[in-house]
This record gives structure tokens, sequence and C-alpha cells, in this order.
């Protein structure tokens, strides 16, 4: 087994080439309504199917012309074909039914409203005194950042532009690979190491701003800046997203099933293989390839079964491998032992809050314990412990 | 989809990093056992079929002791992961060529049983388990573990013994580079000097080895040895002496940096390391053992935890 490379130059080229024409979407909700629209219902490119209740997060929208075959609470299914009109005489939609919005015009909080019904989130883009744009690749093998800042800079532009005008920051700093040449209009371009974990946004943001907090700062990545320059573009809802898989980047209808775009890009996946929504360091294994690609994927990754050692439930044995690797600088191996007998309190001690998530520590773990996996429990539990202890303090109120 | 009709195809579902380096418990021991090979030629080329007798038994004991107490606590046995034949190993190492095998037996037994297994097996040891079996061997059994008393029939002269009874000038009279190919009498693997630095070097180079802990050590041990030469020359032999002698390059490399009862920040590795050096000058120039090497890592051992306090600041924090 051949060690894997961690460099951030994936050396993929672009430019991004046209996904697979699905046959039925599953449009994936993340806390977004399921009352929007009802099963059977005929829907067009750029219908809204589900709105969210936060005004900051982008409703969803039917990327093809169908019908509604299901709604669940993790997805809207559409099937393709010809959609007929759910009621004498109402218009049937068509392959192109909804009107352009130019939301070059608009500005503040009317920006913000159009952008929510464009399906695209505003929520990170709050006013601050710096704006960082993460230009680097987010992970090894995910080659699209390094894609989009060579052969579509306009479109990123377009999106920048747009979160300027929601951030106001005074200055805008942007991060690039060493030996990138990629610049931004408006943009003070800084070099950072072009190895993984230095993709990671608080690291980028320290490379860039000298300081460790996230105070002040708003962060965006190519991939939104890109996903809002092809919604100021064409004025249509968002629908698509961008993805790295093998070694092509594709323009893929959200709600595309897993299996089809691994199926155009030529990537196999055999059973017992993980298949992943993301990066090898951070992304989410799926369980089946029938989900459906949303909005802020950047990567499919297929890791074979066979490639690592299996993980283990063995004791950790204290080799501070991990502690070696950590950006963080925490003792990953305490934290999760702590974390794995319940002692959330002395987890927290060992400033389990300051992980970022890189992933690194359980890649280097002798043992292949779950590490990132135990330090995201512990996260989950100490929240809800806060929560438990704030509802307890609003009783005795 | 098509695949509706039929069975859905299983995939591995876990949370990342999907990538894993490829080291493994298991392959780290077969390392360090590799490593040691070199020392374990060199012990069998001074010492002949008497080292390899002490080596076998020892290792054999240490993993039939380790399965029967896997068997009694009730749990999965956790012999393939050769962690028990590397404690065989290092405890052989420590011994004399000519110790009797019920001494072998015994310090095995004790090194897995009370060094380790009491406190769970492997990732629950507090102190380094072949040094528990040694310091009870030679607390108990003091003219079996003395290299000088065991092993006759053989020219060797062991250095700190000279130092001890005879005074720095017997000392001095010992050829460096002797020392240094393990002409010397002592335990039967861990005078091998230079093949147990050829067998780190290894390690180093495939990354298994963090030379934190060694080099700190070795540093204790010259600068505690250089502070005593200076002080007087006529008492004490030169630091290079105490570098070359006794198990100091063993204790370095592989018992110091035995993962579990050793620090795992770099600055608490130095401080470890120094720590354990310096004990290890201390307890030759004024302790009633010649080698402070064992004792002076298990004293260390006792203060990881305290070592382990010493940590850097976490990212974000003030």
């Amino acid at each position: 087994m051949t060690k894997p490379s961690f460099t951030l130059l994936a050396g993929i080229g672009g430019p991004v080439q046209d996904g697979p024409e699905p046959e039925v979407v599953r449009v994936p909700l993340r806390g977004h309504s399921t009352k929007t629209i009802k099963k059977k219902a005929p829907v067009g490119p750029g219908t809204l199917v589900a709105e969210h209740p936060d005004p900051g997060v982008g409703d969803a929208h039917s990327p093809i012309l169908g019908v509604v075959t299901d709604v669940t609470d993790t997805a809207v299914i559409i099937t393709a074909g010809e959609a007929k009109p759910a009621k004498e005489g109402e218009p049937a939609p068509t392959a192109d039914p909804v009107a352009p919005v130019a939301v070059a015009s608009l500005g503040g909080d009317e920006l913000r409203k159009a952008l929510k019904a464009l399906g695209v989130s505003t929520r990170p883009f709050t006013k601050a005194a710096v704006l960082v744009v993460n230009g680097l690749n987010p992970e090894p093998g995910t080659g699209i950042a390094e894609i989009l800042l060579g052969d579509h800079q306009a479109t990123v532009e377009k999106g920048l532009e747009l979160v300027q005008k929601l951030v106001e920051p005074p200055t805008v700093l942007l991060a690039v690979p060493a030996g990138s040449s990629a610049t931004l209009y408006g943009c003070t371009v800084k070099q950072v190491p072009a190895t993984y974990p230095n993709s990671v946004n608080p690291l980028v943001v320290k490379a860039l701003t000298g300081k460790e907090t996230m105070d002040g700062v708003a962060l965006v990545s190519v991939m939104e800046l890109y996903a809002m320059g092809r919604v100021a573009e064409t004025g249509l809802p968002l629908t698509e997203a961008v993805l790295t898989v093998g070694n092509a980047a594709y323009r893929v209808k959200v709600g595309t099933p897993i299996a089809a775009v691994l199926a155009q890009a030529g990537v196999a996946a055999s059973p017992c293989d993980r298949v992943v929504v993301g990066g090898p360091m951070r992304g989410k294994a799926v369980a089946s390839t029938d989900q459906g690609v949303s909005k802020d994927d950047y990567a499919l990754t297929v890791v074979p079964e066979a490639a690592f050692p299996p993980v283990t439930d063995l004791p950790c044995i204290n080799c501070g491998e991990c502690v070696l690797v950590c950006p963080s600088r925490i003792m990953p191996g305490f934290v999760t032992r702590y974390v794995e007998f319940k002692m959330y309190d002395k987890a927290k001690e060992f400033h389990l809050e300051s992980c970022m998530e890189c992933g690194m520590c359980g890649y280097v773990c002798t043992a292949r314990r779950p590490l990132l996996q135990y330090i995201r429990l512990g996260k989950k539990n100490l929240d809800l412990q806060a929560s438990a202890l704030t509802s307890c303090r609003l009783q005795g109120e | 989809m098509a695949n509706e009709a039929t069975a859905p195809t299983l995939y591995t579902v876990a949370a990342p990093p999907h990538w894993h380096c490829g080291r493994t418990v298991t392959g780290v021991m077969q390392q360090y056992i590799l490593a040691l090979l070199p020392a374990a030629v060199m012990a069998f080329i001074y010492y002949g079929f008497p080292a390899l007798r002490v080596i076998g038994l020892s290792c054999a004991t240490a993993v039939a002791v380790e399965a029967l107490c896997c068997k009694a606590m009730d749990r999965p046995s956790s012999v393939d992961d050769f962690h028990a034949v590397l404690t065989g190993l290092f405890l052989a190492f420590l011994l004399p060529a000519m110790a009797p095998w019920w001494l072998v037996v015994v310090g095995a037994a004790v090194s897995i049983v009370v060094g380790k297994m009491l406190f769970g097996g492997l990732g629950g040891n507090p102190l380094c388990a072949p040094l528990v079996g040694w310091a009870i061997l030679s607390l108990s059994w003091k003219t079996q573990m003395d290299p000088g008393a065991m092993v006759l029939a053989t020219n060797l002269v062991d250095p700190l013994t000279q130092l001890k009874y005879l005074g720095v000038a017997a000392a001095n009279k010992l050829s460096l580079g002797d020392l240094f190919i393990g002409k010397q009498l002592g335990a039967l693997g861990a005078t091998q000097v230079l093949a147990l630095l050829v067998g780190a070097g290894y390690l180093v180079s495939r990354g298994l080895l963090k030379l934190y802990i060694p080099l700190s050590f070795l540093a204790g041990v010259f600068l505690a040895g250089l502070v005593y030469y200076l002080m007087d020359g006529s008492v004490y032999p030169s630091p290079v002496f105490h570098l070359l002698t006794g198990s100091v390059v063993l204790g370095a490399c592989f018992l110091a940096t035995d993962p579990n009862s050793s620090p795992v920040n770099k600055a608490a590795m130095v401080g470890f390391g120094l720590t354990a050096g310096v004990m290890t000058v201390i307890i030759r120039v004024y302790g009633m053992y010649p080698d402070g090497v064992p004792f002076a890592i298990l004293f260390a051992n006792l203060f990881t935890p305290m070592f382990d306090l010493i940590r850097p600041k976490p990212f974000g924090a003030r």
C-alpha cells in the first residue's frame, strides 16, 4: 500500500464538465420545510420545492422538469419526465419556467432575501473587518478550488462582488496554494504551503491574518463564490454543485444520485468500499449511492476497503503520534480516552472544543482508533449538557 | 432505480478520516523486533547458545503468560499483536546470558502480569513492563542477576563493576572502541551498543522512533557525567564512558521510549529524557547498583503524568 500524498495541488485539469442527466433526483433537505410542495406536483427547473425557516439559509429548488414522487424528511424526490398541470386550466411547467432575478443590482437586506429565494445561504456573511477567501483545495485529491480559480475566474469574481456587498469588508484576503499565480479582483493574495491540513478554515485565517481567532473575520470558499457567481450570471435558482470526481470536475444537478456521477466519471465502487461525499480526510461516507448530491458538496471520493487497515476498538497505546500532528495543539489521545469513558468534563479540560476536525489524528493513529468520531461525540454531548443546563435555568427563573 | 429489485450494495460507513497511514500496533511491534535482531545476533556471537536460550525462553514465557492472562480475564487473546514477544525480548536483553531458567521464566511472567496485564493490558501499563520484571528480579536475586557472577567462561570484563569496585583507573584501561562494539560484560543484549544503534537508526528511518526522548536521555547522561568528570576527573570517568556502558543505549532508544509510560508532548518528552539520563548517572555515582539505567527509567516513568501536564496552549486559546 502506498502512502497517500497530502499535497493540496491535485493537478486535476479544468474546465468543469457537465454532469449526468438524472432520471430521478433526490433534492436533499437540511431542516427545510416539507410542506412547501406535495406529492405528484409538477415541477420545472427552478421551481421552489422546500422553503427553509431560517432567513439566512437558502431554499431548495427542483433542478429538472418532472413530477414530485415523494417528500421525505431528508429529500424531495423528483422523477424526470413530462409534467402535467396539477389542475385543469393551470399552465404546465416547462423546461424554462422561472423568470431570472437580477441580483447584481440589489443590496443589503433585499439582496439577502433575493439570494435566499435563489437557494443561496447568506448566514455566514455578516459585516466583518476582514473577508478571507479560502482559495485552497479543501482536501488532498480534490482539485475544485484550483479549477474554479483557474478556468472560471470571472464567475468567481461575480460571486465575490455579492459577498462584498453583504460583508462590506475594508480588506479582502485570498489564500492560494504556494506556487499558484491565481488572483481575484480586489484581493490581497497570500500564498499558503500547499499541504493538508493548511486548507482547514481556522488555519487559513491564521496564515492570512496572523490571528488564531475568527472574530471579525468573514470566510468564504471559492466554491461558494462560484455558486453565487452562477446565480448572479443566470439570475436563476441555484440547482447545481461542482464536484471533483476521479480526475475531472463536473457540474452536477443537485439531487443527482451519487451512483450516476460516479458512473459518468468512471469511478467504480465495490461492496464494502467507502463512498465518501467530500474528501478523504473530512468527507462523509454514505450508506447508499442513491443519495443525492447537495449544493455544498465539492467532491466524491471512493476509498477501497483494502487500501487501509480497518478501524479497531483497541485501547490507546499513548504513542503520541496524534499529539505531534494536531494543528489545534491538543492531545487527541487523551481527549478521546476521556470521551470513550464518558468523562466529558475532563475532555473539556483538555480543550476538546479547540479541535478543528481536520482528521489528522485519526490518520496517524497506530491503534487505528476512530479519534475524530470520539471528538465529535464529545462535542455533541457537551452541547447537550450545556443546553440541558440552560433549559434548567430558564425553568428556575 | 435498477438496483431496487436486487439487494442493495453495502458500503462501509465510518467516520472520517477515510485514509490511514497504514501503521498498526502489530506492525510497529514487528518492526521493533526486527530492529532488535542485530543486537540479538551480537549477543549470540559473544555469548553463544546460552544467550539464545535466555531470549527464547523469555519470549516464549511472555507469550504463554499473556495468553493465560487473557483467558483468565475472559477477553480475546492479545498475543497476536507481538507486544508480549517484544516484552520478552527486552527482558532477555537485560539478563545475563547464563541466567538460570527459573529466573528467566519468573522475570518474563512478572513482566507480563505485574508490568502489563494487571493494568488492563497494552495501553494501561504505567511503567515500562520489562523493567518491572527486571526490577523485581534484581531486588530478589542479586547474585543470579549479576553478569560478573553468572558468566564465568569469558574474557570480557564488566566496565561498571570495574568502575564501582576498582575505581576510575581500572575503568579507564578499557578501550572505548571495544565498549562501542559490545566487547564488555553485562546484560546480554543491553551492552551491544553498536547493534542497538543500528536498530534504532532503522526505526528512525521508518518514522517509528521519535528522537526527542533518546537524544535528551543521552544528553542527560552526557551532561551529568560531564559535571562529575569536571568536578574530579580522578574519581569519576568521562561522560563518554557512561554513554557506552551498561544499558544506556538500550534504555535511551527502546525502554525510555516505551509509548505508554512516556509523555507525549515535545517539551515533556525532552524533560522526561533528561530526567532519566541525569538519574542514571546519579544512581551510578551514589547508588548501590552499578548500572542505574533501569531504575532511572522507572523513576522517570513515575513522573510521566506530571510531565504530561506540560502542554502547549491550544489553538485560539488566550
